[in-house]
């Protein structure tokens, strides 16, 4: 949205003239038809009633809220425009709309009904009024085609508060056109009615004033009026509503704040005709909003909007085209529009009464493993978001995928089977949409990405699943951290730098697009392609700081840090410099200007270009697509370099701190001149980041290979990097982002983060180098590092050169290949938990017993046989619980309190104690190894243990897997009247095989 | 003759303030109980009771013209507690005496005022009250106990009874209940070795009827 802004205090209002002219599936909800064309609504919840502008016939019509039937109508003089009812429900204000050709001002009226005794009175405006909206003073608030008016309904004087030029279109208008586009304008007010924000379009570009009757602060006036005139692109329709408290609006799919910047502003939104329409609601944080975008389609969709940067939360059908004004009812839970055919009813609060259907996961990955090309299920429940039963039907086309059921009603949980030997061509992951639908449903259900990914041997890496589009990868250069952009969801992504668990989530403004960490480290720093702010965090707290405010029309797409000077790329909408301009970011006001030149350069680049800083703050690089390079120079604080040796660029681009530079393929040096070209057999150029003097990279998939990545050491004259396979293939550049930023080295030099097709890849720092053989030494059960085990019981394996890094999965169903390790147990693959150099975790398969031999593969190779002894049943209680500062206590609740029995929390008579232990051997029915054990129905140990304490038996009620867990036991026990009590009691399990801990008992 | 001196002195007495046979009664004071040492691998520390409040009743009979009898009952507030040289805790517990004591008057019966020293026996009642949990404070010394204990206990103190009235008596006493440490409500953590015994210094002040 381009502006220019002008203030206008109300004590000038009158004085000025002209000057300020503007410079700029199943449906949900009910129709009412009119007989012709709305052109506004009004609504009066004191008498449950909606009055309706049929602008077309002449007519107020009268909605019943109670049953949404037009109850009567009320004839008025020509080309009702625009309504409002009074804040005391008195006064109904209709606007005529009445510029016709030839001219006639008498037609240009307002209409006041007084609601109690029905009369009405007449007032002639001169100019066509095009919006009105009641304040909570009780006067009206007007736009006219050239003026903006306060009516006093109880004396009837119009008082100008300010004029512009004339925004009229003419009638008659062509055929098919609606009311609302030829009055081309709104007003709405806020919630307490001390707020009102119009727009008016007069075809070149829109006007958005925002008149206030409260003081807003210590130096603000009673009363203020402020006005913005823009060529927006997208060009917004006057569909207008405001914030509870004033303080921004939605404008068509733009979200304005009090002072008129664009602080978010929908994607890929296109211009509409007449289709669109928004209604704000506070306090459930939402926007109902249709938006036309360039992907749309036909079919007619509300969306739900997070109120603070558009996320869409769902998306309904609706039955026809929101064409004007939308009403929230005071309760939240009506929605009232103008459309097609008059005006839609649309029960918003209500919405769980509606069917729905939803994933409750977006993605689900398979992986299959060089070790397992055993077929992989996975579960998948479908739900309805309001608790109903609504049916759904899933499925995909992709051969060697089964859904079963494929159809059913929610709540229902889904299998997916994956044949990994119809993937095995597949290099890296494969990415498959199961489509969800309903034929009840309202909404319009998200498909589920299924991911299978097929490692093989001599890749490297391990993968983890973040949903959504990501954009931007990049760690924290002093804290064990990494932020990843996740950017159809406007939020960026913490990760811990040694678990790679999520542990926060920063929501930004709309379409984030890259991120930067301010030289001094504290700051991280966000630039949105669809939001005129750039949000800033403080990396301690990671508390928000106030956003930095860039000029209007200008989107900060790329940002980066320098030791001088803080620069942004700009997408530039305003017609001043070129599409893509280069800002200047003053941190401490949080402001940015745009930079008069670069140097001796013109300020004008492709929009799509990208900042790369240096690590030590020297320099910046800029990279355009078009194959311009330039280099700003910390030291002279310019531009000191422009180069355009390359017809085209794109994919990875870094700076390093030691004057050498990278773009796509190309190496460049501390001039910008070509110094080298990196080989580009193994796919294109995906992430670079450099580690002092060298670098590491990744190219995308290509035939032989998911995406290879290498070391690159700049300063050889011979470049020649040893490529090691991926995991999975690192993110490609489009058409949209030509440069991509897939590749964050950890600054602890751990592991490299690689943005790729599930979310990320981590690879250990020394994912090339030789890696000896594993060799296995011993296995234990792991609840009490004893070493009798048996079928279904989670194991520690004890070796070393297991696995080149900890890995810790939370993966479901477990993998039996983890990291680059696969431990297979007589020739059956171990669902495993966490592999590490010396320690491996995982689930012997229920199906091996007796004399077993265990194997391992990593790249090292493959480890010696391991023979031991697999149980029938070796039941041991899991010393993992903690209390207070007391760790390794044994894992028995207390049913009384829930807390875990101790001699402070002793066992008394008649309490029921819950053991969790592992090794009870097989049950009753069968469980896949590596999947949670289902609570219904619940499995049974096969051998049913008897449980003692102090030689007395307990009534074993329960003794079988603990549902939702893999591996883990409970025995559930009743501790009788007769029980010795002790500070030490032997409690005994027994299952052909026992195991005894002390407890104390007390009665 | 024997029982003709009993009855001269009642009928001596029947026109005297403190002359009658019974006596019942209400005080309210304080207990003060020490505690004991606890030698642990953890360390040393106190364990016991936390200082509370008391209240009891009595009933009594003038036996002789210097001795008398009474039964106790005392209720007394007395959190659990366990204390070294950097950290406490505690846990909610109260406790219940009763007991019988031996009153010998320094005066005779009808006297205006009366001290006495006392002596008898009875039991003691002890009541963990806290709610059990998975960890409590200070079990390196030992384990608090929702539970209760009962305890021979001998009671020693003395005392003064003043005359208020014909029929009032104001009275202020002291009493040791000495017992054993109730281990059930403290257990003592692997390797601690506690104290045996644990005193309850009681001091109250009540009136009685006398009849």
């Amino acid at each position: 949205m381009r502006s220019k802004r002008f203030l206008i205090p109300i004590a000038l209002a009158a004085a000025l003239t002209s000057a300020a002219a503007p410079a700029t599936a199943a449906g949900f909800g009910t129709v009412v038809p009119i007989g012709g064309h709305a052109s506004d609504i009004a609504l009066d919840e004191s008498r449950g009633l909606l009055y309706i502008a049929n602008f077309t016939a002449n007519r107020i019509e009268v909605m019943s809220t109670a049953d949404f039937s037009i109850r009567s109508s009320m004839n008025v003089a020509a080309q009702p425009g625009a309504l409002t009812v009074s804040p005391d429900g008195q006064f109904l204000l209709i606007a005529h709309f009445g510029n016709y050709t030839p001219p006639d001002p008498s037609k240009n009226s307002l209409t006041l009904i007084n609601l109690n005794d029905n009369t009405r009175q007449t007032f002639v405006t001169g100019d066509p009024p095009l919006g009105a909206a009641f304040m909570a003073n009780g006067e009206a608030f007007i736009v006219t085609t050239t003026s903006l008016l306060r009516f006093d309904p109880v004396t009837g004087v119009i008082r100008v508060l300010n004029t512009f030029a004339n925004l009229a279109s003419t009638l008659p208008a062509p055929l098919a056109t609606f009311p609302t586009k030829v009055i081309a304008a709104a007003v709405s007010t806020s919630a307490d009615g001390n707020f009102a924000y119009g727009v008016a379009d007069n075809g070149a570009g829109q006007a958005i004033y925002r008149y206030a009757i409260k003081r807003t602060g210590p130096f603000s006036p009673d009363e203020s009026l402020s006005a913005i005139g823009v060529v927006a692109t997208p060009k917004p329709l006057p569909r207008l509503s405001v914030a509870a408290d004033g303080s921004w609006s939605m404008v068509g799919m733009y979200r304005i704040d009090a002072q008129a910047n664009d602080t978010a502003q929908f994607p890929n939104a296109v211009d509409s005709v007449n289709v669109g329409g928004n209604a704000i609601d506070d306090k459930g944080g939402v926007i109902y909003a249709q938006i036309v975008t360039a992907n749309s389609g036909t079919a007619p969709v509300l969306s739900i909007l997070a109120a603070d940067n558009l996320t869409v939360e769902e998306r309904l059908a609706i039955p026809e085209n929101i064409t004007g004004r939308s009403i929230l009812d005071s309760a939240r839970k009506v929605l009232y529009t103008v459309s097609d055919s008059g005006v839609m009813v649309l029960p918003v609060g209500s919405l769980n009464q509606y069917h729905r259907v939803a994933a409750l996961q977006r993605d689900i990955l398979v992986s299959g493993s060089f070790c397992d090309r055993r077929v992989i299920s996975q579960y998948l429940t479908v739900t309805d978001p309001g608790g109903g039963h609504t049916d759904f039907s899933i499925g995909s086309n992709t051969t060697g995928v089964t859904i079963s059921p494929a159809s059913g009603v929610t709540p229902a949980t889904v299998q997916v089977q994956v044949d990994p030997n119809a993937f095995q061509g597949a290099n890296g992951t494969t990415a498959v949409q199961l489509q969800l639908s309903s034929s009840t449903a309202v909404n319009l259900p998200l498909p589920v990405r299924l991911l299978v990914n097929n490692e093989d041997v001599d890749q490297r890496g391990t993968v983890f699943v973040v949903s959504g589009a990501l954009a931007d990868v990049l760690a924290d250069p002093v804290r064990s951290r990494f932020y990843v952009l996740q950017q159809d969801l406007n939020q960026v992504l913490v990760f811990d730098g040694v678990s790679y668990a999520q542990i926060a989530a920063l929501r930004t403004s709309t379409t984030p697009t890259q991120m930067a960490i301010s030289f001094d480290r504290r700051y991280l720093i966000v630039g949105h392609d669809n939001s005129q702010l750039a949000f800033v965090w403080d990396l301690d707290t990671l508390e928000r700081q106030a956003p930095i405010l860039f000029p209007a029309g200008h989107y900060p797409r790329s940002i980066a840090a320098s030791g001088k000077a803080l620069l942004a790329v700009a997408r530039n909408i305003t017609g001043v410099g070129g599409p893509g301009v280069i800002d200047r970011v003053d941190l401490p006001t949080h402001t940015a200007t745009q930079l008069s030149s670069l140097g001796i350069y013109e300020n004008s680049i492709s929009a799509s270009s990208v900042l790369a800083p240096a690590p030590n703050g020297g320099a910046i690089l800029v990279a355009s697509p078009d194959g311009n390079v330039l280099l700003y120079n910390a030291n002279a604080d310019t531009f000191t370099v422009s180069r355009k040796d390359f017809s085209r660029l794109g994919g990875a681009f870094a700076a390093s701190s030691y004057d050498s530079f990278l773009v796509d393929n190309h190496l460049l040096n501390a001039s910008l001149v070509p110094s080298g070209t990196l080989q580009s057999t193994s796919g294109a150029s995906s992430g670079f980041s450099f580690v002092d003097q060298w670098g590491f990279r990744t190219t995308t998939a290509a035939v032989t290979s998911p995406g290879v990545m290498e070391r690159i050491d700049p300063t050889q004259s011979n470049v020649s990097p040893k490529p090691s396979k991926m995991a999975e293939a690192p993110l490609v550049p489009s058409t949209a982002w030509p440069f991509t930023r897939t590749l964050a080295p950890l600054y602890d030099r751990s592991a490299i983060i690689s943005l790729s097709t599930s979310g990320f890849t981590v690879l250990p720092w020394n994912y090339d180098a030789a890696v000896a053989p594993p060799k296995l030494s011993a296995v234990t059960n792991a609840a009490d590092g004893n070493q009798p085990v048996a079928p279904g019981g989670l194991i520690s394996v004890w070796g070393s050169q297991m696995s080149p890094t900890n890995i810790a999965t939370k993966q479901i169903p477990l993998p039996t290949a983890l990291g680059s390790s696969c431990l297979t147990i007589n020739g059956v693959p171990v669902p495993m938990l966490f592999v590490s150099p010396q320690q491996i975790n995982g689930q012997i398969p229920f199906n091996v017993d007796g004399k077993a031999t265990m194997t391992l593969r990593t790249p090292g190779g493959i480890s010696d046989n391991f023979y031991f002894t697999i149980l029938p049943a070796a039941p041991s209680v899991f010393r993992s619980g903690t209390a207070g500062p007391e760790t390794g206590l044994a894992t028995m609740v207390r049913a009384q309190n829930n807390q875990l029995v101790t001699p402070t929390n002793p066992i008394r008579p008649n309490d029921i104690i819950t053991i969790y232990a592992t090794g009870l051997g097989r049950t009753s029915p069968e469980v896949d190894a590596g999947m949670p054990a289902p609570s219904d129905p619940l499995p049974l140990a096969v051998i049913v243990p008897t449980v003692t304490l102090g030689g007395v038996p307990l009534d074993v009620m329960y003794a079988g897997l603990a549902p939702g867990w893999v591996g883990v036991y409970q025995i559930n026990v009743f501790v009788p009247g007769n029980v010795p009590q002790g500070l030490s009691v032997p409690l005994t399990i027994n299952q052909g095989n026992s195991t005894t801990l002390n407890v104390r008992v007390v009665k | 003759m024997r029982t003709l001196g009993i009855s001269i002195l009642l009928l001596a007495s029947a026109g005297a303030g403190l002359a009658q046979q019974w006596e019942l009664g209400g005080a309210g004071g304080a207990g003060f109980l020490s505690n004991v040492s606890v030698s642990s691998p953890a360390g040393a520390a106190t364990a016991g009771f936390q200082n509370g409040f008391a209240a009891g009743a009595f009933a009594g009979q003038n036996l002789y013209p210097h001795l008398s009898g009474e039964l106790h009952y005392a209720y007394l507030q007395s959190n659990l507690q366990i204390k070294s040289a950097n950290s406490s805790g505690t846990f909610s517990g109260n406790a219940h005496a009763i007991h019988y004591d031996l009153l010998l008057h320094t005066s005779r019966r009808g006297s205006r005022t009366q001290y006495f020293a006392a002596l008898g026996g009875g039991l003691k009642v002890f009541r963990g009250t806290g709610q059990p949990a998975a960890f409590l404070p200070m079990s390196q010394f030992g384990y608090f106990t929702q539970t209760q204990a009962m305890k021979p206990m001998a009671s020693v103190g003395a005392g003064m009874k003043h005359s208020l009235s014909p029929r009032m008596n104001l009275r202020v006493e002291f009493r040791d209940y000495i017992t054993a440490f109730p281990t059930q409500l403290i257990a003592p953590a692997p390797g601690a070795k506690y104290g045996a015994l644990l005193h309850d210094f009681v001091p109250m002040v009540g009136v009685s009827y006398v009849f």
